[in-house]
Formats: C-alpha cells, structure tokens, sequence
C-alpha cells in the first residue's frame, strides 16, 4: 500500500463504521476504504484525471459535517408543482422536504431511512453501477455512505416532477461530505427530476456525491442538473447509470458555480433499445476549473447513445471534456454520437477535450467531434452594424451558440431557468 | 450631410484608399463605381467602422460630427447603415429577434422608446409585404439558408426599419437575376426621401436603373478620377473600366 497523503489519511480517519449496521453495507464501506486507501486521492498520473488535478483538496483541513446546521433561503428551479427534496450537506432534511402524496407502493426519502425499509432491494443496487473500483472518489464516497437521497418507482408515471436542492453550506470551517444518491425506475415507470446543486455563504467545502441511477425495463427518466456550487466549493459529482431494455435516460446538465467541478458520469446501455441522450452547457470564468467526463459503455446491441457538450471559458477558466463511447464485443447495431464544442471569450482561457471511441463490434454508428474556436470578428460586426452594443451582440452570438439544443430536451418550464441562467452568466461576465 | 476630405485607409498595412474627396447633400443619391480592389469595398467599411480597416488620414464629417470616432453601434444609431455585399449568417439567431434587437437598440439610442413584441411585429409587417419577405424567413435563423437573394432583401428590409439617413448599399446587386433585382431596386427606391441619402456602390450600372442616381463617382485605385450625371454610368457600360484602370496606374 502505498504511503497516503494527510488530506487522502485524514479522509480515511473520518470514516466510521459500527458493528450494528448491516453487514452488507459494512462490507461496501470496507471495501471503499480498501480501494480508495490503495491509491488515495487521484493525481495527475491517473489517465482518467490527466486534466483535472485535486490538489487544491490538500490545502485545507476538511471537517465532518455538524449535525445542526441552518438553512437559508432556498432557490427553486421551477415554480410548478413538484416533489421537493432538500439535502443540506449531504444530509437529507425532512424538514423542509415536501414529499407528501407520493404514490403508493413508490418511495421518496433519505438513505438512511430507505436502508431501514427497503433493505433488500438497496442490497441488490447500491455500489452496483457506480463501484469503489470505477473511481478513488467512488471509492471515497462509499467507504462513507450514510446519507443521501432514495427514489424507488416501479410501474409508477410520476405526473409531477421531482425538485432536489442539495445545498451546500459552510461558514468558517471547510467540510466534506459524501452524499450516496440512489434512483431505481422499472417496469415502465416515468419520472422527472431536476436536481440543483447551490452553495449558501461563502465557505468551503468538498461535495464527494455518488449517485446510481438503475432505469429499467422500458422505463424513461429525464434527470436534468444545475451545478451552481459556491464560490469556494469543491465538487466531484459521479453517477453510473445502468439502462435496460428499451429504456431511455435523458439528462441536460449546466454548470457554472463552484471553484472546481468534476462531474463525472458513467452509463451502461445494458440491454437492447437502451437509449440515452445527454446535454451538457458549462460556463466558466475566473479561475474555475470544470470538467466534464462521460463513459458511454454499449453493452448490447441496438442501443443508442447521443451527447453534446458545449462551453464557454471566460477570464482564466479551464475546462475539461473526456467523452468516450465504448461499443463491447457483440454490441452490434450500435449508435453513438459525440459532440463537443468550445467557445473561448478570452486569451487566458483553456480547455482540453479528449473525443474517443472504442470499438469492438461490427456493423456499428459511430462518430465523435470536438471544436473549439473564438467569438466570430464578422458576426460581431453584422450585429453592432445595425445598432446592436458590443455587449449585446456578444451576448446574443453566446446565447445562440449554447441555447440552439436546449429545446430538444422538452424541458418545460426549466428551459426558461436554463435560458436565464446563460443570460444571467453572459451578463456577469 | 456627409463629407468625406482626404482620406487614405490601410488594410493590413497595405494602402487602399489614397484620398478619396466626396461630399453629399440631404436627400441625394451618389453612385460609386469601379473595377475590382478599387477600394469600393473598404470605402464602404470604412464608413460602417469595421476593425482591421485603418483610417490614416483624412476625416469624414457626417453631420457635422467626426464619423470615424464612432463605434460601429453608434454609427447606427446616428444612422449611418451599411448594407453588405456578403451578409453574415448568424446560426442559431431568428430573424425577428434580430431585427428586433436592432430596432430597439437604435430607438434607443435616438431616444425613442422601444417597440413591444406587438407593436414591433405590426411595425416589420408594413415593411416586409413590400420587399416579399415570408414569416417564414423571420423566423428562420439571419440569413442561414436563404438565397442570394433572400439575402439581399433581408438587407433592405434591415434599412427600411433602423429608419438610416446614410446609407451605404454595398455591391446590392451582386448575386441577383432580374426579378429580385427589381424587387430590391424598388424596395431602396421606396424609401428615397428628402432626409436619406444613399451612397450606392456597384460595378454595373443595372442597379443605378432601378435607383436613379443624382451623381456618379469612378473610383480606380483608391481615388475618385472622375465625377458626373447619371449619364457617366451609362458610358461606362459601354465603354468598361480599362482606361481608368490604365490611367491610375
């Protein structure tokens, strides 16, 4: 084993594990500790994090979270009716969750109380589709898992959707925590969920999440986030998605808080007619760091996958995008489709995108493409020519260049929230 | 309302305008004509303030006040407007919202007040019956797809509602058949008024038969040689650019 930083040490210290939890669940957390403790927090040298470096995790001596915390405001995306759920550093809080009339026979609520109700079926799921050996951070986040929420839907079509606010919050002391998210859909269920990452006060603080997502046996889920952590925040967001047979996972994803993102996504298109379609906008300034990375693992034939991520870096951000389709022996028919592309508004920007595809199967659909360019000198002209200020015009051309695939995702009353949140970014900017 | 004394501009530090002299009254229409890399072009650039074109010497008064401190918005807003020979497509921007950007920008900038959704579209509608724009193409992103000509009358339908009193039809002509070349000749020729003055750049005189000028400029390598009546552009047509060619050099 080799020798562990202090802040990967002290990350391992933190973990507890009582004798009386399930033994199942011990066995998950140990086992986390086992992988993470084998490599400590990844550094550059890890292929997969060869642009995005956690170095910034060792500067600062990061707590546990308190158990009482306060709450302030909380910012909704949506003014509609809908489930809502609020987790305050990692902690789910009943209190001001609005769960109630929730379907019979489905359930909504934290991990700790669905570890008492549903023991058997979180057996079957938890550390299934996002394991300790997929990342250290996984790892990491396992060798804690405590809280965090649960939804269990079988033959259930939610008719409203699912808010969920994780809130960070943190005055003077930095914390870390380890949120475990689980999400089952099957047997033809349908949900929608829009989850909303935010950061109350200024403080610091590391949000190591791991979330799996089973959506199964002709079911659709449509998983749409918002990354706007805090100033100071640190966040490593990794899902695995498992989906099944002609089922669909759809997600539209924005960043454009905290210091550093990682959001880290891994599906499994594990039977025939799985499909998925993702959408990623990320916006950064400064000097954030964000990174997006996407697994597409084609298990089977006939599935289909689509991405498009698309940025814009201002000041002295960094931006990442590692998008690999990996289409498995046998997995003929397959279609995936990759798309990335940059805007830089400022010289001081970067950004490094890594398309790949690996194929083992034949007969399969494939293409990836990646670019990255700056504001068009002639368009800017056309616009100011006709009266247009050079902001606006920037605006406009930033504005057209993101919000051209926000459509696609029949996000309802979201879509206003995405479209106010790019002019609101160009606006800051 | 325009006065254009001495001037010389440089492109890449390449000299292309050598002293250009014009001077134009409320309400007339010049015609600027010339062989290819006269320096037609830049003249119109120049006017409209694109980066990359530098003035060197000389000055252009428009109003009285110096145009070429202005930025480009401003230009617009005190109602200079170019319209281009090549307009730019602008993916993933509609036409109306463009149009309507424009618009309220310069009323503005005029100190108007700015038209509403409503009130803006009854505003376009007068305008684009006359030069047989569709809503399809409002609503179809700036000029993505459209036809040369299609292009060509979206730019007379961009000057008919910023309300210009200087405008700069750069090459208007280029790219169109006969049917589409009326229609756009109509549409300037519509809004001639006492108060707008166009400054009408073109290599063939077919233009200046839908938009009758009052006087015609021949510019070879970036100079005017010579000036006139609508009459010139007739001799021109006959006789082609090769002896001013051969005089400026």
């Amino acid at each position: 084993m080799n020798k562990l930083s202090a802040t990967s040490q002290s990350f391992v210290d933190a973990c507890s594990i009582s004798e009386t939890e399930l033994p199942w669940l011990i066995s998950l957390k140990k086992c986390g500790i086992e992988e993470f403790s084998k490599v400590g927090l990844p550094t550059l040298r890890n292929e997969a994090w060869r642009y995005t470096s956690l170095k910034q995790l060792e500067r600062l001596d990061w707590q546990k979270v308190a158990e009482d915390y306060e709450v302030g405001e909380l910012s909704w995306l949506t003014s509609g009716d809908s489930y809502k759920l609020v987790i305050v550093n990692g902690k789910f809080n009943y209190s001001l969750s609005e769960i109630g009339g929730f379907p019979e026979g489905a359930f909504i609520g934290s991990l700790s109380e669905a570890l008492v109700s549903h023991s058997e079926l979180l057996e079957t799921h938890l550390g299934r589709i996002a394991t300790s050996k997929d990342s250290p951070l996984l790892a990491l986040n396992a060798s804690h898992m405590a809280d965090g929420y649960v939804i269990l839907l079988s033959k259930v079509e939610l008719t409203k959707p699912i808010e969920i606010l994780n809130v960070g919050r943190t005055d003077g002391q930095a914390i870390a925590y380890h949120p475990r998210n689980l999400i089952l859909l099957d047997q033809l269920s349908r949900a929608t969920i829009f989850e909303h990452y935010t950061g109350q006060n200024a403080g610091s603080y590391f949000m190591n999440s791991g979330t799996e997502i089973f959506v199964d046996q002709g079911s659709h889920l449509q998983h749409h986030r918002i990354f706007a952590d805090g100033p100071e925040a640190i966040g490593v967001a990794s899902t695995g998605v498992r989906v099944g047979s002609d089922a669909n996972y759809t997600s539209l994803v924005l960043s454009d808080g905290g210091k550093l993102l990682r959001n880290d996504v891994r599906i499994h298109l594990s039977a025939s007619g799985a499909e998925t379609k993702l959408g990623g906008i990320y916006l950064a300034d400064d000097e954030q760091h964000v990174d997006h990375t996407v697994v597409i693992e084609h298990e089977m034939p006939h599935t289909k996958s689509e991405q498009l991520f698309k940025g814009v870096l201002s000041g002295k951000a960094r931006g990442v995008f590692q998008g690999n389709i990996k289409v498995h022996e046998g997995a003929d028919g397959s279609d995936g489709q990759l798309t990335n592309k940059t805007l830089l508004l400022s010289p001081g920007t970067e950004v490094n995108s890594k398309p790949q595809l690996e194929i083992y199967a034949d007969d399969v659909k494939c293409s990836h493409g990646s670019a990255v360019g700056q504001l068009d000198e002639e368009e800017l002209f056309y616009l100011r020519s006709r009266g247009i200020p050079y902001t606006q015009a920037k605006s406009i051309l930033v504005e057209s260049f993101l919000s051209e695939f926000i459509d696609e995702f029949n996000l309802g009353e979201l879509a206003d929230t995405f479209h106010q949140r790019i002019t609101d970014w160009i606006r800051a900017d | 309302m325009l006065k254009i004394k001495n001037l010389h501009a440089t492109v890449d530090g390449k000299e292309i305008l050598k002293g250009i002299n014009l001077a134009m009254g409320f309400g007339e229409v010049h015609a600027i004509m010339g062989p290819n890399g006269s320096g037609k072009s830049t003249l119109s650039y120049v006017l409209a303030g694109r980066d990359g074109y530098e003035v060197t010497k000389g000055e252009v008064l428009y109003n009285g006040k110096n145009l070429l401190e202005m930025k480009p918005e401003e230009r617009a807003g005190e109602g200079v407007f170019l319209a281009f020979q090549y307009p730019v497509e602008l993916p993933g921007v509609s036409s109306m919202n463009f149009l309507k950007a424009a618009v309220n920008a310069v009323r503005k900038y005029r100190g108007e007040n700015e038209l509403d959704a409503m009130d803006f579209l009854k505003f376009v509608r007068e305008t684009t019956k006359m030069l047989n724009i569709t809503d399809d193409m409002l609503k179809r992103a700036v000029n993505v797809g459209f036809s040369g000509g299609e292009k060509k009358r979206n730019e007379v339908l961009q000057m008919a509602v910023l309300k210009p009193t200087l405008s700069v039809l750069d090459e208007t002509d280029s790219g169109l058949d006969v049917d589409a070349l009326r229609i756009v000749g109509d549409g300037v020729t519509a809004l001639r008024s006492p108060h707008r003055s166009m400054l009408v750049i073109t290599h063939y005189q077919r233009l200046l038969d839908h938009i009758v000028p009052d006087e015609v400029h021949i510019l070879a390598d970036g100079k005017i040689v010579r000036s006139g009546g609508k009459e010139l552009a007739v001799e021109l047509e006959e006789e082609g650019y090769s002896r001013y060619t051969a005089d400026a050099a």
